[in-house]
């Protein structure tokens, strides 16, 4: 058994990967719970297909190969991208999802536009989009505490704020809270997040990570900081045992993080369901 | 009582927003226009309120009613004419609670009764910070005074139509609201819940908190508040129940749609069916 557990610790590239799991495990996770709360699961998609222009002109500017610089060309991108989103949606009549729709399909076709006009590409975008676990560097492993951490801190800071814009934005404007402001700030956080989290892990698991434990544990608890906190717990969990499993049965090692977290996902279902199932019987 | 203990921190605290001016009436309202892109909805609205009276808006479905509230809590800007509240524009005041129409809120959102209504003091605890021990007292005193304390650890998913009411109520108690606007609370509710909500805005009046309310039942309206505003677009009547409840007066607001049933001593049992704005001609 402790063999089974250590053997994977022999490898640099395990423990790297097994710190960029939970690090983004717990960061989507909190994040993803107000992503979920408010209904715009689609964003995060949306966000990582946005950022296809701001790829395509850092390519053109700094030459393709340089993984840094784009780096700083999709986190540049996403935010101007999700301040966009909230923008349409607050100055016109559109919802949320229209707008962030909106923003999306405009973003995505600019990106194609721009390249198609150049050649070689496609690879390294590739690359980007599919980011993998097992291929992360010390590097990316910084970027994600600095601004991993920058992003948890101003939840937690303004932790109150957020909720109240997120539940009740009558309330937020009537209470003569800058509303807008907390708004925008819960879009940037959202794009910092996608940006970290596609780097890392790839499109696939950063969208399985931003809606899957928070919804779980959306399950489980009745109050946001406990669904914060078991939604964070779960998404560590996921991609500490996703990675054992695909280190020890062989398996594509996002793909088996994303399949823990929907079994844990499946679990608390059936668990929550036992639950009222047996509260009924209690009373009657 | 704890709304003015509140007031005095606050006033101590935030000097950025409007202190109230003693010797102006609790809502004055004069020429207001008002209403969304360049058609307005309310036209030439004027009339002044004294701190704790109780007013009910009546009027036909698309009168104006939810308008003139939003101009009143500062969620509207007047096209024309002002809204003064203590003496100052609404959107300087922290003290109105503002109750929109049912079900504009996720009732399954992770929070309980107590986090609801701690919500209403957002602004008074300041950003960075946590909520303090008078912070928690004040949520817990509001809780009890519309009688929901049993439930405080509950979700608010969990609560009938009538606790819902009673819990904004809290939260604008917890608010320390000194004017608390609400958008036809009493509406799907049945009678029984009517009297409950109508019992806890009699309370609001021995805290001299102001109240607006819109609503359809003519006959609630007359025995349950001090001031009538019968509104369609125009203002066609403001006062007392007796000077504005005449039956020249309403058939102007309501057409044919209004049942008028003279009594012997000059009162009358009316009405509204409500059916100019169209929302209730399938019900």
């Amino acid at each position: 058994m402790l063999e089974w557990l250590v053997a994977p610790l022999r490898f640099a590239f395990m423990v790297r990967g097994l710190i960029a799991a939970i690090a983004v495990g717990v960061l989507c996770s909190a994040v993803g719970a107000f992503v979920v709360l408010r209904g715009m699961t689609f964003i995060g998609d949306a966000l990582a297909h946005s950022i296809l222009p701001g790829l395509a002109v850092g390519f053109i500017s700094i030459g393709k190969g340089d993984r840094r610089g784009m780096f700083w060309w999709a986190m540049g991108t996403a935010i101007l991208v999700a301040l966009g989103m909230g923008w349409i949606s607050e100055r016109t009549r559109f919802r949320e999802d229209a707008a962030i729709g909106i923003v999306f399909a405009g973003m995505f076709a600019l990106g194609i536009a721009l390249i198609s006009t150049v050649r070689g590409f496609s690879v390294d975008l590739v690359h980007f989009l599919f980011g993998n676990v097992l291929g992360v560097s010390n590097h990316d492993l910084i970027l994600l505490g600095v601004f991993g951490g920058a992003v948890l801190l101003l939840l937690f800071l303004f932790y109150k704020e957020l909720v109240l814009v997120s539940f009740d934005i009558t309330l937020a404007r009537t209470l003569r809270i800058r509303a807008s402001f907390y708004r925008y700030l819960l879009f940037v956080l959202i794009a910092v997040t996608v940006v970290l989290s596609l780097q890392t892990v790839g499109i696939g698991l950063m969208l399985a990570m931003l809606v899957t434990p928070a919804s779980t544990a959306h399950l489980l608890t009745k109050r946001l900081p406990a669904m914060l906190m078991v939604g964070a717990l779960l998404g560590a969990i996921a991609g500490v045992v996703g990675l054992y499993v695909s280190f020890h049965l062989g398996v594509a090692s996002g793909a088996a993080i994303v399949l823990v977290s929907i079994a844990m996902f499946l679990l608390a279902l059936m668990v929550s369901n036992f639950c009222k199932i047996a509260r009924c019987f209690h009373r009657s | 009582m704890i709304h003015q203990e509140g007031s005095a921190i606050s006033k101590r605290r935030r000097s950025d927003h409007a202190i109230h001016d003693a010797t102006a009436a609790a809502v004055t309202v004069r020429g207001l226009s008002a209403g969304y892109a360049s058609y307005p909805a309310i036209i030439d609205v004027s009339f002044e309120l004294g701190a704790g009276e109780r007013l009910a808006m009546v009027g036909p479905n698309g009168a104006g009613k939810s308008t003139l509230l939003k101009a009143l809590a500062g969620l509207l800007d007047p096209m024309k004419g002002e809204v003064l509240i203590h003496g100052h524009g609404p959107c300087r005041h922290i003290c109105i609670a503002y109750v929109p129409q049912k079900n504009t809120l996720d009732w399954r959102f992770p929070i309980t009764l107590t986090d609801f209504v701690m919500l209403g003091r957002t602004q008074r605890i300041g950003p960075l910070r946590k909520p303090r021990s008078q912070d928690h007292d004040i949520v817990r005193t509001s809780l009890d005074a519309v009688g929901l304390t049993v439930h405080a650890q509950r979700q608010i998913g969990s609560l009938s139509d009538g606790q819902q009411q009673r819990l904004f109520i809290a939260r604008a108690l917890a608010q320390e609201a000194e004017l608390i606007l609400f958008d036809e609370p009493l509406a799907g509710l049945d009678v029984h819940t009517h009297r409950e909500v109508l019992e806890l805005i009699a309370n609001l009046y021995r805290r001299e908190v102001t109240v607006i309310m819109s609503l359809h039942d003519l006959s609630i309206a007359a025995s349950h508040f001090d001031k009538i505003l019968l509104l369609r677009q125009e203002m066609l009547g403001f006062g007392t129940p007796k000077t504005v409840l005449t039956e020249i007066v309403l058939k102007r607001a309501y057409g044919s749609c209004l049942q008028v049933i003279s009594g012997e001593d000059g009162a009358f049992i009316v009405q509204d069916t409500a059916c100019s704005g169209g929302e209730h001609e399938n019900a």
